[in-house]
């Protein structure tokens, strides 16, 4: 491969771009890519569909370890191009680069299917049209940052479609924007509101039912991540056999069966460990009985803390913090 | 700092779009669906990104065009293209129906001659005296006899339409009959008539046919009424896959074909094999997929008792050998009428659900030729029969329709041929 001069990257909000490095795509390669993607049809000039190409490889180091990036052979390079989505990808470098020809492309092919997933996932045609306008307003560079233009289309990779990520893109604003409104209440209805419960007493949880928290969350660790997903999904989340198979690409039978071996795993483990904990067999079938929503906060003294549905935290205690951890620190 | 923006914490929209999409490497989703497990956040994102995508895919909309339109709002900038989307799925949807229609049609071979037992339906005879024929008219009702103006004769394209302008010229004034009543009483095969009977289930089977129904091709002289009810009900009564089954011949009228004195004759379509088009007794097409609860029901109609302790859910004869097959699709053959059996090894993949004995097609016609006449029906054979409604006319030798060779049916819906039950070919 012949030395080249480095590429200048053109946004900020890329993800940690790889310095300067001599490589260039072989030109085969390149005549190749570049009849995939039929660039010319927002008439992206050849050098800039290029010079997209090595931003995108050379951030990703063509699918290699670190640093060998300009060590890759052009087959290499066809291997790592061949697996992306490269035309969405081209299309969305050159709309973070501010190319007004593939904007126009974007809008054509984009721009309606981002409302009706907006209006999909809002349920409301005015609230969908409201996020879709704000994420375009955001896609098109509207939003400046530190006195620069950031186009969140650049840290689109290519792995996945372009309309998935932008659908994903949507439904995360949403549940964001959710999540952090929902609990506000108009301060126009501040005369009808009741005064707030008072706390419960405190009251000691019985040994039996700490035991069964204790059982509960090792059995749940114990299991595969995939499984836990789908007990979280299904339990938990209340998802249908339907959309947890769509998410999988497996038909419904498969994840009936993969729920109940999950289930029947999670039962087993459960009575093992009341059982190494010193209850007879029956007794922790019985436990096995208790309401959930008995399972309450077990703090490490025993005394229950906060009487209500715990068993989500149960499952969601684990490597990463939860958003009421990372608020408490 | 908004802890929801920190990107270390959650799987960016990148990487949680690549995963409903199911394009991450292993380790990657791993680490993802780790994180889904446990962040109720993740899910609802992913879970409302799929449904949106779902949506998407299910409900037409029309395709956006390749040119660039010249403002940004999409109303008129290019036309809905809703019939772009439907006509691929129209065209699929004929040529699935030209598909079915061809299969389930009948497809009468010119210049053949098969023999079809009478028909009761008056516009399905052809003319008395005039034409000659040997047979009935065409089996299904409804089917219409146009007369064809005089045609200069032609000369048969094979023997079998030879044989039907010799049959003709010797017997002019024959004419077609109603059919015979079937009774809805089963019984295929060579077995004799007191062993028919002895396996019939008992009466009240099947209501009788209805005028212009479909009797079988195998019609077959018999003193019997029973017989000839058997052998008909069993083959009408068969409602399999509507695959052409070179069953036992029926003579057609060819348009081709003139009678003796040059008289048009009604062009009637052949009578299809009732196994092949699935003809009911009633004579209306029918197509049901294999069931092998019904398949019990046809061939011999008592179930016999195999070796292994089962009992048969479709058995057939011909001479000197029965076939039966289990409810596992396993099958078995006696030499000895049922006495001792024997394993049939399967050269077919899958399960035999029935077997049937049939009569050669060639065979009959062969002898049709040959002897240019039929058997008296008041002198019938032992094997088979026809009812005794049945025209003089409209029935075949004994020859013709003695069953000589097995058709098993499996699960694959591949028959297989076997002219003693040893040896299967596959048909």
């Amino acid at each position: 491969m012949g030395a080249a001069p480095p590429q200048p990257v053109g946004t900020a909000v890329t993800a940690a771009i790889a310095p300067p490095v001599l490589c260039t795509i072989a030109p085969a390669l390149l005549d190749e890519l570049w009849a995939a993607c039929d660039p010319a049809a927002y008439q992206l000039p050849r050098a800039q569909f290029e010079a997209i190409l090595l931003r995108i490889g050379m951030a990703q180091n063509f699918g290699l370890a670190a640093g060998l990036a300009a060590e890759a052979s052009e087959s290499q390079q066809r291997t790592f191009f061949t697996g992306l989505r490269l035309s969405d990808l081209v299309l969305a470098r050159a709309c973070a680069d501010g190319h007004e020809r593939a904007w126009e492309r974007f809008i054509a092919v984009h721009r309606e299917p981002l409302v009706r997933a907006a209006i999909a996932i809002t349920g409301s045609d005015t609230l969908g049209r409201e996020l879709a306008d704000g994420l375009y307003a955001e896609l098109y560079g509207l939003t400046l940052r530190e006195g620069e233009r950031r186009c969140p289309l650049a840290a689109y990779s290519g792995r996945g479609s372009l309309m998935g990520w932008l659908r994903t893109t949507l439904a995360q604003r949403h549940v964001d924007h959710h999540r952090r409104t929902h609990r506000e209440q108009s301060l126009d209805a501040s005369g009808d509101h009741d005064p707030p419960a008072a706390a419960p007493p405190v009251e000691s949880a019985s040994p039996s039912l700490t035991l069964l928290a204790g059982a509960v969350k090792e059995a749940l660790m114990l299991q595969e991540p995939e499984d836990r997903f789908l007990l979280a999904s299904y339990y938990l989340d209340g998802r249908t056999l339907h959309q947890i198979a769509a998410l999988f690409g497996v038909h419904e039978a498969t994840v009936s069966r993969k729920l109940k071996r999950a289930t029947g795993s999670v039962r087993k483990q459960i009575v093992r460990s009341l059982e190494r904990q010193g209850l007879s067999r029956r007794a922790a079938e019985e436990a096995l009985g208790a309401d959930p929503r008995d399972l309450t906060a077990i703090c490490d003294d025993g005394r229950i803390d906060r009487p209500h549905l715990r068993l989500k935290e149960l499952l969601q205690t684990s490597q990463t913090e939860t958003f009421k951890e990372q608020e408490d620190r | 700092m908004n802890r929801l923006s920190q990107p270390d914490l959650h799987p960016d929209a990148e990487a949680l779009s690549a995963f409903a999409e199911q394009a991450l490497p292993a380790a990657e989703k791993t680490a993802v669906l780790a994180h889904l497990a446990e962040c109720p956040r993740c899910r609802e994102i992913v879970y409302l990104a799929q449904s949106a995508a779902e949506l998407e895919a299910s409900a037409p909309h029309p395709v956006p065009t390749q040119s660039v339109p010249a403002r940004l709002h999409p109303s008129g900038a290019w036309l809905p293209k809703w019939g772009i989307a439907w006509i691929p799925a129209a065209a699929l949807a004929g040529v699935g129906a030209v598909v079915v229609w061809v299969l389930l049609r009948p497809t009468p071979p010119t210049g053949t001659v098969t023999f079809n037992p009478p028909s009761e339906s008056a516009s399905l005879t052809a003319p008395p005296a005039e034409t000659g024929l040997l047979h009935a008219p065409a089996a299904q009702p409804g089917i219409q006899s146009a007369s064809k103006p005089a045609a200069p004769p032609t000369p048969p394209s094979s023997s079998l339409a030879a044989v039907s302008t010799r049959q003709k010229a010797a017997n002019p004034e024959k004419r077609s009959e109603p059919p015979g009543g079937p009774t809805g009483q089963p019984a295929p095969g060579d077995l004799s008539d007191s062993e028919l009977r002895a396996l019939l289930p008992g009466a009240g089977g099947e209501p009788p046919a209805a005028p212009g129904a479909t009797p079988s091709p195998q019609t077959k002289v018999s003193s019997g009424a029973d017989s000839a009810r058997l052998q008909q009900t069993t083959q009408a009564r068969y409602s399999g896959p509507a695959y052409p089954q070179p069953l036992t011949p029926s003579v057609i009228q060819n348009p081709s074909m003139i009678s003796a004195d040059n008289s048009p004759t009604p062009a009637v379509t052949p009578a299809l094999p009732s196994l092949a088009a699935g003809l009911t007794l009633h004579g209306q097409p029918h197509v049901t997929p294999l069931n092998p609860n019904r398949l019990a029901m046809d061939g011999v109609g008592k179930p016999v008792r195999l070796p292994n302790g089962l009992k048969s859910v479709s058995a057939a004869a011909v001479p000197g050998r029965l076939l039966a097959i289990d409810p596992e699709g396993a099958v078995f053959l006696s030499s000895d009428a049922g006495k001792s059996w024997k394993t049939v090894s399967p050269t077919w993949t899958g399960k035999a659900l029935q077997v049937r004995a049939l009569s050669r097609y060639g065979a009959q016609i062969e002898l049709q030729a040959a002897t240019g006449r039929l058997e008296d029906p008041t002198n019938p054979s032992p094997v088979a029969a026809v009812s005794s409604e049945a025209s003089p006319a409209s029935f075949q030798g004994p020859q013709l329709a003695t069953p000589t060779f097995f058709r098993i049916v499996t699960d694959r819906h591949q028959s297989w041929v076997s002219p003693d039950g040893k040896l299967w070919t596959l048909q």
